[in-house]
């Protein structure tokens, strides 16, 4: 059962931020949900003695994911919240439908940014467009899930989940993939969401990522310009100087502690300097200054909301998209050289809108909408095939032209280098979506 | 009479933590007098229902958030906190979530049952949160109706609510239940509302646990409560998650035993299991005092009531996300884990914010609560501030470290380089939240 209200994005990704549960040094377990609850059940049992206190004295290293290796490929997640509509995205200008059924929102092919094929960009995605001549970006054509619900909270669950086989994990297609890297438990920096909570899409089993600020002031211990302060928190990271004598939770506790406060050192220095405008802006320059810190991380996870657009959405549209447009042109101007070959940058969203405007010159919940995906080693171009504007579902939306999970397993096999139906349960048709792996 | 030690352990497990004062009238009592003392809920402040959930400009969500300060603040005050405690225990273990039941007064419906029936009998409590709208529509009962049925609550029925996996059921009792719960649902027009129709309840013989007769919902959680083996299998399974939740996971066999007994020859009566576990020798074992960590909530609350803050200025929702539980959002029907589980760098980083931030709301609201501790030596304001945190089991080295702490603080308040003196307060308030003594108590 779905919710049936339409509730805030940010409020959807937070109820979706299944904690992170993996005690230290669980071992890895099968999806099934039986062993799923046996494991939720047996937690507190699971040795938290052992279990806690192992890392911490095996760990005399400092705190990093091993370096990312030359051809170890970097993903951004780019998580467009509330529902972005593909339609005023990838424009069909030249289908006669589309004008038809959106009025007053409709694009003209004189406003659009020609991509070929009839269709055109947004008009305020003019740096993406620069990439696209330059043919670093894909556009993959109306991407969905086979058995459309129109609520946010379902809609981004499924995609999150990114699951084909029997039963409903708690996990997300990341996570389960992060969950298969060495040493996954005691790793948190292998994947980072920039904001609060680690959101479903990077939660796995074991595997342990770690969410950072947005802004420096978020984060406690990364301010140490006041002597008073770095002193607390020298106190605090000195807790785990020893064993605290009352017991392995209260060690393991410590050392927790010490680790974010070590962590907060490590990354402050990706702070320093100009900060964007915006919040997404500053989301992925953060990622980009965190990748050239190379501090392991393959994967990171931004968002972007508002894309709801029930009503006066060509302002408010152009507004996000002009924004994301010019943050993912900071993020790949700022990525140093030696990395650029092995970043892509993947944009989604819970859903499409329909195409029939509604009476607020918006649109509503709808269906397939168009993921984008850039980088240098992108194989550029329209990808899939335009959903249909005249053979429409029974409610009146798109029916999808490429299953979600495609794009996820391509991005698996070709670019993750991973066992794409291990971690999807099934196997789906890959696009060709790269010219080369990283 | 019994140890101080003692009677804080119990205080601080059975509730959120106790005042010195709170300790030492326990302590003159024998340990089962004390037991009885703590058991008891007459002093539980009586519930008044909340205005907020019926003001209709309210939404669902923004009535969820007042729930849950309500909730907060009872914990914080109550005068009983056990009942408080159980109401904790039972939310994640018939676990429902805002996030899908969207229903600030279901959900309330629902605490309120663990508030008033979780000290009582299992077989009460277990069949009120099942003919209830919160349960039946978080686990999709409220519309399984004769012909199709769904399985999802007679499944979790049975394997996380009372029986435990595949313990003495089938799946062949899954499928049969979930027709024996077919027409319990809510009403058409009023969805937060328990209605049974009869027209649309499978009426026809089933056959569950061997027994084939026209089961209705209810009976099985009878049969399942008063019939062996499931009434042994009910009372090992909640004698389990008892004692984990309150002592440690992995109860050997013999305590174990002894609990599953105790709860099952007293008719599965709650009070009489918590008996038992407070009155268990193994309760009061190093292992029981060094094996549990706070929860975000049970930290949290000890925290705030420390601070003497409420919960709707120090606003702890806004925090416990990150450090694992989110009260009215449990990530699924499991419910929550246990100790280990919510320690990660993300979950420490949480809780340093929070303690921050209440922190700076405790200094703003009695800004000269700790004055007198800067004119004791190093040793003794340490050795108070451990005492206002009601911590009486100190690590030596963390004791230490606190010491150089301090004395570098007082060292930097003095001139030509000075700092605020008020930070040898401040930041000692904070970390003291943070510190392992707090935390795994």
């Amino acid at each position: 059962m779905s919710a049936t209200t339409d509730l805030d994005a940010a409020a959807i990704r937070r109820q979706l931020s299944v904690r992170n549960d993996a005690p230290f040094g669980a071992t890895p377990i099968s999806l099934t949900r039986r062993r799923f609850l046996q494991w939720m059940s047996g937690l507190g049992a699971a040795g938290a003695a052992s279990a806690a206190v192992a890392p911490w004295l095996r760990q005399a290293a400092a705190f990093a994911a091993p370096p990312v290796g030359l051809h170890d490929g970097i993903l951004v997640i780019i998580q467009m919240g509330g529902g972005n509509d593909g339609l005023n995205t990838l424009v069909p200008v030249a289908n006669a439908r589309y004008a038809a059924m959106r009025p007053s929102i409709a694009y003209r092919t004189d406003e659009v940014l020609d991509v070929g094929q009839g269709f055109g960009l947004n008009p305020r995605l003019t740096n993406l467009k620069t990439r696209w001549t330059a043919g670093t970006v894909a556009a993959i054509h109306g991407v969905g899930v086979p058995d459309p619900n129109l609520s946010h909270f379902d809609s981004m669950a499924t995609w999150m989940r990114g699951w084909g086989g029997s039963g409903s994990p708690a996990t997300g297609w990341i996570g389960r993939w992060l969950d298969t890297l060495p040493n996954a438990p005691t790793e948190p920096l292998y994947a980072v969401t920039i904001g609060s909570g680690v959101p479903l899409h990077l939660q796995g089993s074991t595997t342990r990522a770690i969410s950072v600020p947005e802004e420096i002031g978020g984060l406690f211990g990364i301010d140490r310009s006041d002597p008073a302060d770095a002193r607390m928190f020298a106190t605090i990271s000195s807790y785990a100087r020893q064993s605290t004598g009352i017991g392995a939770l209260a060690d393991a506790y410590a050392y927790s502690g010490h680790q974010t406060l070590d962590l907060a050192n490590r990354i402050k220095g990706s702070y320093a300097g100009w900060q964007p405008p915006t919040s997404i802006g500053r989301q992925l320059l953060l990622c980009a200054r965190l990748i050239n810190a190379n501090l392991g991380t393959r994967v990171f996870s931004v968002s972007v909301d508002g894309f709801d657009t029930h009503s006066n959405q060509r302002a408010d549209q152009e507004q996000l998209l002009q924004d994301l447009d010019r943050a993912l042109n900071t993020f790949f101007r700022n990525v140093n050289t030696q990395w650029r070959d092995r970043v892509v940058a993947l944009t989604f969203s819970e859903f499409g809108r329909r195409p029939e405007e509604n009476d607020s010159n918006g649109t509503d919940h709808g269906t397939a909408s168009v993921c984008f995906l850039a980088g240098n080693k992108v194989r550029g171009g329209l990808r899939g095939q335009a959903p249909s504007l005249s053979a429409l579902d029974e409610d009146g939306n798109l029916v999808m032209t490429t299953d979600f999970r495609s794009v996820y397993a391509t991005i698996l096999q070709t670019w993750l280098k991973a066992d794409a139906r291990a971690i999807l349960g099934a196997t789906y048709p890959t696009l060709p979506l790269f010219t080369a792996g990283p | 009479m019994v140890t101080y030690a003692d009677a804080a352990h119990l205080l601080r497990r059975a509730g959120f933590g106790g005042t010195r004062a709170e300790v030492n009238a326990l302590v003159p009592l024998s340990r089962a007098a004390m037991v009885e003392r703590v058991l008891d809920p007459t002093k539980a402040a009586a519930v008044t229902r909340p205005a907020f959930l019926d003001d209709d400009a309210l939404e669902e969500w923004e009535k969820g958030f007042r729930l849950r300060n309500w909730w907060f603040d009872r914990m914080r005050t109550s005068a009983a906190p056990l009942t408080e405690k159980m109401t904790l225990f039972w939310h994640g273990h018939f676990a429902t979530s805002m996030d899908k039941v969207y229903d600030a007064r279901a959900v309330y419906d629902q605490q309120n049952s663990f508030r008033t029936l979780g000290l009582g009998s299992f077989h009460t409590l277990t069949t009120a949160v099942s003919l209830q709208a919160a349960m039946l529509r978080y686990l999709d009962n409220d519309y399984s109706v004769v012909g199709s049925p769904n399985e999802n609550f007679a499944r979790e029925l049975m394997e996380l609510f009372t029986l435990g996996l595949d313990q003495n059921y089938t799946q062949s009792d899954i499928v049969e239940g979930a027709r024996a719960w077919t027409g319990h649902n809510v009403g058409d027009n009023n969805p937060r509302q328990y209605v049974f129709y009869s027209k649309r309840h499978d009426n026809a013989p089933k056959t569950i646990f061997g027994i084939t007769r026209n089961w209705n919902g209810p009976e099985m959680i009878d049969h399942i409560m008063t019939q062996e083996p499931h009434k042994t299998s009910a009372a090992r399974l909640i004698a389990r998650k008892v004692w984990s939740f309150f002592a440690y996971g992995n109860p050997e066999k013999a305590v174990l035993d002894a609990l599953t007994m105790a709860f099952h020859d007293a008719d599965l009566d709650i009070t009489a299991l918590l008996r038992a576990v407070f009155n268990h020798d193994a309760f009061y074992s190093d292992r029981a005092r060094t094996n549990h960590f706070r929860s975000p909530t049970e930290w949290v609350v000890a925290a705030m009531r420390v601070a003497n803050i409420r919960a709707d200025v120090a606003n702890p929702p806004w925090f416990m996300d990150d450090m694992g539980q989110q009260l009215l959002y449990p990530p699924n029907v499991a419910g929550w884990p246990n100790n280990g589980a919510f320690i990660s760098s993300t979950a420490s980083a949480a809780r340093m914010n929070f303690a921050r931030f209440l922190t700076w709301k405790w200094y703003q609201a009695t800004p000269t609560a700790w004055q007198s501790l800067k004119t004791l030596s190093v040793n003794s304001a340490v050795d108070v501030a451990y005492r206002r945190f009601n911590i009486d089991r100190v690590s030596v080295s963390d004791q230490t470290r606190l010491r150089e702490w301090l004395t570098a603080q007082r060292a930097a308040s003095t001139a030509p380089a000075w700092e605020w003196d008020e930070w040898q307060n401040i930041n000692l308030f904070t970390l003291m939240l943070l510190a392992p003594e707090f935390n795994a108590a």
